[in-house]
């Protein structure tokens, strides 16, 4: 019993850093209709310059990830300006392809040019473990499933009430409509990418914090996760990021505990095999869940 | 694309061109003698991906050996001189690459190669040879390849151009269990861990620690597994100090090694004994985790013990590469190459190519013993190495010797 729960709780952490950075992809896809597989490696690359300051001057975890979500935000900007301005076909493969050489680009700068003990990350505030009776969890991994919490449970309220918020949906749901109505689509998108990556350093962050250290292909886990929930959750909605992601992290550390990492590895991909080749499937659950389909929202018939 | 974004973008390709034309006018390589017969090595072994910095140490640590005999040269037997230059191939522990590297380098003028990293890459490597040379009718390749690094056992035995200067893990481990059994004769139980994916840490795992375990009477308590590029060890931590282990067995490379013992420290759990994997005993290991494998024992065929030990490890530092277990060998096979060139009839001409490769195969097949850099080496007949080895403990971020096996009590 006790290896249960300890497997819950630790499986609610590892959901929790799939959950935001799953949010970062859904972002990005929602107002780019962009698949940005560089933004785990570009995350990754900012964390590690943030960490410089760690190693060089000794800060603590609260400026390291702030000076890394800047960078972040900065090379969000860049990205965007190389992933999608200068590229003839935004869309399709054009960019797919470019976003995935960025990322190819990146994992092989990182490893080149910071070496093994740079790998080794600033820890959460010197604070060590939490126990409650025989259950022990990280303090970065009560910080990441709170944070995941937080963000993705005021998200509603966000899209919905703020005005940013609504420019960012109505971009999502028809980028032509928020044009007329005068939303300023280039900054707009601009300012997700940037948004996007900075998130996915924060929660990068905590996740180093916790192993206490980076190494580079960590981005790598992270990116091909984060799709799989993108993947899943595309159809039902934003809504659906949180319990999706904490529902991944569960998978695999139950399959981890009870089967290997090979089995780990394997549950994951059947899921996401079953949910891609159920297409209509997946449609259905939404259906079921009362989510309404594309076609519905915009009055359309199927 | 619009007009501007076209304009910066083209501005931006010119200067990249630029760059790329001032750095291939950098060169670190000096220029031969032009009375010297060049004669050429080819490296093999993984720069990119979770092992890079074998590859990256080996590469330097050759480097640092061509320019020690190219000072003096290498005498041929027609009286006349030879320097080496070492190409460096990147293998990235890929079968793929490894094999197709090894077609390339045969096409060139490479007299042989000297690699891989990986044992997977070898054995893939080992089956594109030409078995047995007297078979004319096997058409595989015919290029001596001397291993630095890859150790699973018995690899050599699958081509007779295959050579081998690793150390005999099975060895070694065994005379570890029996040195921890003498030393710690109040530990009963282990746990391991160790990389699922990769074929040395499993194979030397299952095939050999494991079995010296065993052997030795302790009671193996859990057995986890994780992948090269896995980062979060928490359930495989959670689950292998579940029943208080006295001894835990990490069979991984440097970086996962770390990745575990940090996921150990913040677990706040300190088993009695660390045992590590041959190819962790690295100064890599301790850069980046030193203080959570501060206690870890793992056996090495390399210590700075001796003063051409010592030399190897000054002379790689100017290429930013650091001498192991692993990278030594690639200085014992450029010196062992040397060695067979100056005792044979190996002209290092162009044209003799493909007698050059035979002779230098003969040649080596002979040795029955090699200086190393820590003392004599035996050869095997089957075309493996017997070197003399230490059990290191990392002690305040260095590795201390812990026992000499090779000394007689």
């Amino acid at each position: 019993m006790n290896s249960i729960l300890q497997n819950f709780a630790d499986g609610l952490a590892l959901g929790s850093i799939y959950a935001l950075i799953g949010f970062s992809f859904f972002l990005l896809y929602g107002t780019h209709r962009i698949m940005n597989l560089a933004l785990g490696s570009l995350a990754l690359a900012a964390c590690l310059m943030g960490n410089i300051l760690h190693q060089s001057v000794g800060l603590n975890f609260a400026a390291v990830t702030l000076a890394s979500m800047l960078v972040a935000g900065v090379v969000g900007y860049l990205s965007f300006f190389v992933l999608y301005q200068l590229l003839p076909d935004r869309t399709g493969a054009a960019s797919l392809v470019a976003c995935f050489s960025l990322w190819m680009l990146i994992e092989e700068m990182v490893t080149h040019y910071f070496s093994a003990n740079a790998y080794r990350y600033v820890s959460f505030f010197g604070l060590g473990e939490y126990r409650i009776g025989t259950l022990s969890l990280q303090a970065a991994d009560l910080t990441l499933i709170a944070l995941a919490i937080l963000l993705l449970g005021l998200l509603p309220w966000f899209l919905h009430r703020s005005t940013l918020g609504l420019a960012v949906y109505g971009l999502t749901d028809d980028p032509a409509a928020a044009a007329w109505v005068g939303v300023p689509i280039r900054r707009l998108r601009q300012q997700c990418f940037m948004v996007a990556t900075a998130l996915a350093a924060l929660a990068l962050s905590l996740q180093g914090a916790k192993l206490g250290q980076l190494p580079p292909m960590m981005a790598m886990g992270l990116t091909l996760k984060a799709l799989v929930l993108t993947a899943v959750c595309q159809p039902l909605g934003y809504r659906y990021l949180l319990p999706c992601g904490l529902g991944l992290g569960l998978i695999e550390c139950f399959a981890l505990w009870y089967g290997g990492a090979t089995m780990r590895d394997a549950s994951v991909l059947i899921l996401l095999l079953l949910l891609l080749i159920t297409w209509q499937g997946r449609s259905k659950i939404a259906w079921r869940l009362g989510v309404p389909s594309d076609s519905q929202r915009r009055g359309r018939s199927e | 694309m619009s007009k501007g974004d076209a304009m910066y973008l083209q501005k931006f390709i010119k200067f990249l061109f630029i760059l790329k034309v001032c750095l291939s006018l950098t060169t670190h390589e000096a220029a031969a003698d032009p009375k010297s017969r060049v004669i050429e090595i080819a490296g093999l072994g993984a720069k990119s991906g979770p092992i890079r910095s074998s590859g990256i140490n080996s590469e330097a640590v050759l480097l640092a050996a061509r320019d020690r005999i190219n000072a003096k040269g290498i005498r041929l037997a027609d009286g006349s001189r030879a320097i080496f230059k070492v190409t460096y191939y990147d293998s990235a522990c890929n079968v793929e690459k490894a094999t197709t590297s090894l077609k390339k380098i045969a096409d060139t003028q490479a007299l042989a190669i000297i690699g891989p990293t990986c044992s997977h890459e070898a054995e893939a490597m080992f089956g594109a040879l030409q078995k047995k040379t007297a078979d004319a009718q096997d058409s595989g390749i015919r290029i001596p390849v001397l291993v630095d690094t890859a150790i699973k056992p018995g690899l050599a035995r699958m081509s007779e151009w295959a050579f081998r200067n690793v150390p005999n893990e099975d060895d070694m481990y065994q005379q570890l269990f029996v040195w921890i059994k003498a030393t710690y004769p109040q530990m009963k139980t282990a746990a391991a861990g160790f990389e699922g994916d990769h074929g040395h840490s499993k194979g030397t795992y299952l095939e050999v620690i494991k079995k010296h375990l065993l052997k030795e009477g302790y009671e193996l308590q859990s057995e986890v597994q994780w992948n090269m590029t896995d980062t979060n060890f928490t359930t495989q931590v959670r689950k292998t100090i579940e029943k208080n282990p006295d001894m835990i067995i990490v069979s991984a490379h440097d970086t996962s090694t770390c990745g575990f013992l940090h996921e150990l420290a913040k677990q706040n759990y300190k088993p009695k004994l660390l045992l590590g994997l041959t190819s962790s005993a690295k100064t890599d290991l301790l850069k980046a985790c030193g203080r959570e494998a501060d206690g870890i024992v793992i056996p090495t065929s390399f210590y700075p013990v001796t003063p051409d030990a010592r030399l190897a490890i000054e002379t790689s530092e100017r290429y930013k590469g650091s001498v192991d277990l692993h990278s030594a060998a690639a200085w014992e096979n450029l010196e062992i190459i040397k060695r067979v060139i100056q005792e044979s009839t190996i002209t290092g001409k162009p044209e003799d190519l493909i007698s050059d490769r035979q002779k230098l195969r003969e040649g080596l097949s002979k040795l029955r013993s090699t200086k190393g850099l820590l003392g004599i080496i035996k050869r095997t007949q089957d075309r493996e190495a017997i070197k003399p080895y230490f059990f290191v403990q990392a002690q305040e971020s260095e590795w201390v010797v812990r026992h000499n096996p090779n000394r007689k009590e």
